[in-house]
């Protein structure tokens, strides 16, 4: 089964995306079936499918929120995460 | 039993055993123990509840509560925040659980209870005053706080302590539980496979047997899985409720929760509500709510996803912020746990200021564990993105608070990273405050690592000039440089005086007294004295004024000074009462007890030591176990020695390594004056060769008068003449200590007579006793006049003048008696058997009243006899000296020194030679 986590960050931008994408380098994300980023009336909304919720979290911590502060950027508490097991797939 | 219990009638009828607080009871810690769920608190739950006691209930809670959260609970009437100091909060919270004269404490929960409450109940339960109190706690198997992991083993080493670890039930009581919860009769194999599935676990038997009730679940799932499953059926809204407080605590605020919603208050209602509903919550009142269970949370929390667990902590942290505006000092460290778990994400700053406010927070409260906790944190969080400056304040304020919580070496090492990183910043500043955050304290490498500091502090003086100096004395002294400290201690006070920093002049004035704290400098303690207890008038502050008192009184006590001392009691009694603080109390009843001690109120002595003592017992203050020796040591040399002085000695790897010498001279006197001399040879052996002695100036006079005491019952001859050298010039002074006289050590002609008749001095000997003996008389010590007059005895009989010994210890022996010196009695009958004379003692005391012609009438009054008695003992003495009539005993008794000798007035009339040089 997929886990699916939805971030939406009202007010950042695909600059500071790059930013953070580029402080977490080309390495290949462990557990990460697909990720999907764009941006919505203002809001940077990014989707991500996993293997599984663990693999979600040890990326967070081990590779995401280094590469936040490594480009000095501090999650604001106005953003919105939705997260789910999905009850099914279609390819 | 409880209706909500089953299969737990055994463990309730050992819980109320074992947990009655009879109001006579020693205070007792009783433990529940086992994993979650197992029914802990409902068990303690069913005591208290059909309990007559007074029962006072706290939740021990995780990081994040309040300082001492535990007490606030429990004495919610005790507030830490407005108590002078620890010592006083410790005191009240006891007065008002002894008050209670039987009370139930339970602490649920305890293995999350914070470390300053921890100590706190330590203190309690080891103190008697604190009679018929019981502490009941639930601890919680495999998990364990930093204040547990600290206290925890400690508290469970108590003398009083019953444990009792819950298992799962077994299958009968399974089958009750099912059929009460899900309200039918269960088949065997469902009650089976349940019991299996939950290994009797009442919490998991609950959640299975709703499952069971609504018809959806299976007994083979585990109790997180259950959980969950409960909360799924809820609606979506109750579910984020429950997530979103699940990341706050056990017990939160609705209006934090809707703000980590981003609903109005009213909106989150209808979910609570349904939470409610579904037994996950309780409400508390006050727009607060608790979950049902530790479990249910745990499960919960660990359910969010970490990204959104870090949004939810900034959410929840910036809501504490703006809505406790007013009251943030409350919900700092709520706040501060928030931000450090947000931390991970990069937001640093806010995790370091907050953990620092929290940690300034806590030190006011006076939970200094927490507040070293939460530095630790701000650092930890801080990293290296700190710069060397602000990680070396971070540090020196850590050491500050682990200093108030006794943890020396922590502070130590906090210290010296500390001066580490201040030297990288080139902050001398850091350096002073390193230097005066730890007090001197006899350890060499401590010592001689603080006097470093002062001294590169001291190379850029500011404002702290005077109080660096007044430090550098104090380490050079305890260091072993007594002549060293003199200069920078002279020039601390100049400055101080020149100053208007009464910090500083007293830093000044109490580093000069340490170095003028040895007997020749009597004259100048005095002066001292005098300008302390005058500042402390004029600054208004009753504890600095306190101390002027007590350095008056070591000097009054030098002098032998027993009235002035009570005058000067009667100051320090007010200076004590101003304050309201324990640790001041004890100051008051040590010199107190010491005055008895000295009177030869033994028993009172005793009573008031014992009270003394039990004021700071458990707090590990360094002075108490040191002053109770003392007392006891000294009280033993005339009533027979307590157990408690034998040993062991005193740790010597923590504190002064000066207190070495006194943990085997205590000891070693105890045991020699009770006639075990092996064992006293061996303490007095471990000591050194009394040459070697590095005897501090303040101890020096008990040190001497100790170490003579033992070699002379040792029979080591050459220490004795060595320690009548070293006495030799003090003939007139008195054994006291220069620094805080926790008990009377006699007149040092007592001592010296002691050794001369050792070395078989006997003109010597007779020359010291006698003035000794007259001192005693003077200044009001009867008990160690008693002890001259049988030195003084012992001495005559030598000098085959038995007579005169015996008139010596006939007229000893009543006091003696009456003052309860057994072994001066039982020492007392020995010598007069020994041939100091015919007659009894009883006989000698009548012979010395028929000297001075009273009639038997007047006879029998005095000694409180019947005439017919009286009667008899003239004829005895008639009949043993062979005299027909009293004019032949009275004459008899002059002859032999008695009426017009010292036996009868000499207490008096021997030349006293203190009197010289008094003042």
């Amino acid at each position: 089964m997929s886990y699916v986590h939805i971030t939406r960050s009202a007010g950042t931008d695909m600059d500071t995306y790059e930013r953070v994408d580029r402080e977490l380098g080309a390495a290949p994300v462990e557990g990460q079936t697909s990720h999907h980023v764009g941006v919505v009336d203002g809001t940077l909304v990014i989707v991500d499918v996993w293997r599984s919720r663990a693999d979600a979290d040890r990326f967070a911590a081990e590779r995401l929120f280094p590469a936040f502060e490594r480009a000095g950027f501090t999650p604001d508490a106005a953003t919105d995460i939705t997260a789910f097991e999905a009850a099914g797939a279609r390819a | 039993m409880s209706g909500s219990l089953f299969g737990r009638a055994d463990e309730l009828t050992w819980l109320r055993s074992v947990a009655d607080p009879g109001a006579l009871a020693p205070p007792r810690l009783v433990v529940v123990e086992g994993e979650a769920g197992i029914g802990k608190t409902s068990l303690v739950r069913a005591l208290a509840d059909d309990t007559a006691t007074r029962v006072r209930w706290a939740q021990g809670a995780d990081d994040g509560a309040p300082p001492f959260w535990v007490w606030r609970q429990l004495v919610p009437e005790v507030r830490a925040d407005q108590a002078e100091d620890r010592f006083a909060l410790f005191g009240a919270l006891r007065d008002v659980v002894a008050a209670e004269r039987g009370c139930l404490l339970v602490v649920d929960d305890v293995q999350w209870a914070d470390e300053p409450s921890l100590l706190a109940l330590r203190l309690l339960l080891r103190d008697p005053a604190c009679r018929g109190v019981v502490c009941c706690a639930t601890r919680r198997t495999g998990e364990a706080g930093s204040g547990w992991e600290r206290v925890g083993p400690d508290l469970l080493s108590g003398a009083d302590v019953e444990r009792r670890r819950l298992a799962g039930l077994d299958e009968a009581a399974v089958a009750d539980l099912l059929r009460a919860a899900v309200g039918r009769e269960l088949a065997g194999d469902e009650v089976r496979q349940a019991a299996r599935a939950s290994s009797g676990n009442p919490l998991f038997l609950r959640e299975l047997a709703r499952l069971l009730a609504a018809g959806t679940g299976q007994a083979g799932e585990n109790l997180a899985e259950i959980v969950m499953a409960r909360v799924r059926r809820l609606d979506p809204p109750a579910q984020r409720l429950l997530r979103a407080a699940a990341l706050l605590a056990e017990e939160f605020e609705l209006t934090v929760v809707a703000r980590l919603l981003d609903l109005p208050t009213a909106g989150c209602l209808p979910a609570a509500s349904q939470a409610l509903s579904a037994g996950l919550l309780v409400d508390v009142g006050g727009g607060r709510f608790r979950f049902t269970h530790g479990m249910v949370r745990t499960v919960l929390a660990a359910e969010t996803p970490l990204q959104q667990a870090v949004v939810l902590h900034i959410r929840a942290a910036q809501a504490l912020e703006d809505l406790h505006r007013d009251g943030l000092s409350q919900v700092s460290a709520e706040i501060a746990r928030h931000w450090a778990a947000a931390a991970v994400a990069g937001e640093r700053r806010p995790a370091v200021e907050w953990a620092r406010r929290a940690a300034v927070d806590a030190t006011r409260a006076l939970a200094y564990e927490d507040a070293s906790r939460l530095y630790a944190s701000a650092l930890a969080h801080g990293g290296t993105a700190l710069a060397a400056g602000e990680r070396a304040e971070l540090l020196l304020a850590q050491a500050g608070v682990e200093v108030a919580a006794g943890r020396f070496a922590d502070a130590f090492a906090a210290c010296r990273r500390a001066v580490e990183l201040a030297d990288g910043a080139g902050r001398t500043d850091l350096v002073a405050t390193a230097a005066l955050t730890l007090d001197a304290v006899g350890d060499g490498t401590w010592d001689r690592t603080v006097q470093s500091w002062c001294l590169r502090a001291l190379d850029a003086p500011g404002d702290d000039e005077a109080r660096l100096l007044a430090r550098l004395a104090e380490t050079r002294f305890y260091s072993g440089d007594v002549a060293g400290a003199d200069a920078p201690a002279a020039r601390a006070l100049a400055l101080a005086e020149s100053g208007a920093d009464p910090d500083a002049l007293v830093a000044a004035l109490r580093a000069r007294q340490l170095i003028c704290s040895g007997p020749e400098h009597r004259d100048r303690r005095a002066e001292l004295a005098r300008r302390m207890t005058v500042l402390g008038e004029e600054v208004r502050r009753p504890a600095v004024e306190m101390w002027g008192r007590l350095w008056a009184i070591d000097v009054l006590w030098e002098h032998g000074e027993l009235g002035g001392i009570e005058a000067e009691t009667t100051r320090l009694r007010w200076c004590v009462e101003q304050q309201r603080s324990p640790l001041a109390a004890w100051h008051l009843l040590v010199c107190r007890a010491a005055l008895a001690q000295a009177r030869g109120e033994l028993a009172q002595a005793t009573a008031l030591g014992d009270e003394a003592f039990a004021l700071v017992a458990g707090t590990g203050h360094p002075a108490a176990f040191g002053a109770r020796m003392a007392l006891l040591g000294a009280i033993g040399h005339h009533a027979g020695h307590h157990p408690e002085t034998f040993g062991p000695p005193v740790d010597l790897a923590d504190g002064q390594l000066r207190a070495a010498l006194f943990a085997r001279l205590g000891p070693a006197a105890a045991l020699a004056e009770s006639g075990r001399l092996d064992e006293a040879a061996h303490h007095y052996r471990l000591a050194g060769p009394p040459q070697t002695w590095d005897i501090p100036p303040y101890f020096r006079m008990p040190a001497l008068a100790a170490g003579a005491s033992v070699a002379i019952l040792l029979g080591l001859r050459a220490d004795v003449a060595w320690f009548r050298a070293a006495l030799a010039d003090q003939r007139s002074e008195h054994v006291v200590g220069g620094g805080g006289a926790a008990s009377y050590g006699g007149p040092v002609a007592l001592v010296l007579g002691r050794c001369a008749a050792a070395l078989d001095d006997l003109d010597a000997a007779a020359d010291l006793l006698g003035s000794a003996l007259a001192t005693c008389e003077r200044i009001g010590a009867p008990a160690f006049g008693v002890e001259a007059a049988c030195e003084l005895a012992e001495v005559r009989l030598r000098r085959h003048l038995p007579d005169a010994a015996g008139a010596l210890l006939t007229r000893a022996r009543p006091p003696a008696e009456r003052m309860g010196m057994t072994p001066w009695v039982h020492r007392i009958d020995q010598l007069l058997g020994r041939g100091a004379g015919p007659l009894t003692a009883r006989e000698r005391e009548v012979a010395e009243l028929v000297a001075l012609g009273r009639s038997n009438r007047e006879i029998a009054e005095q000694l409180v006899l019947s005439d017919r008695t009286v009667g008899n003992h003239v004829q005895h003495i008639l009949t043993k000296l062979g005299f027909g009539n009293r004019s032949q005993i009275a004459a008899w008794v002059t002859a032999r020194g008695g009426r017009s000798g010292e036996m009868s007035s000499g207490m008096s009339r021997t030349p006293d030679v203190d009197h010289r040089r008094r003042p």
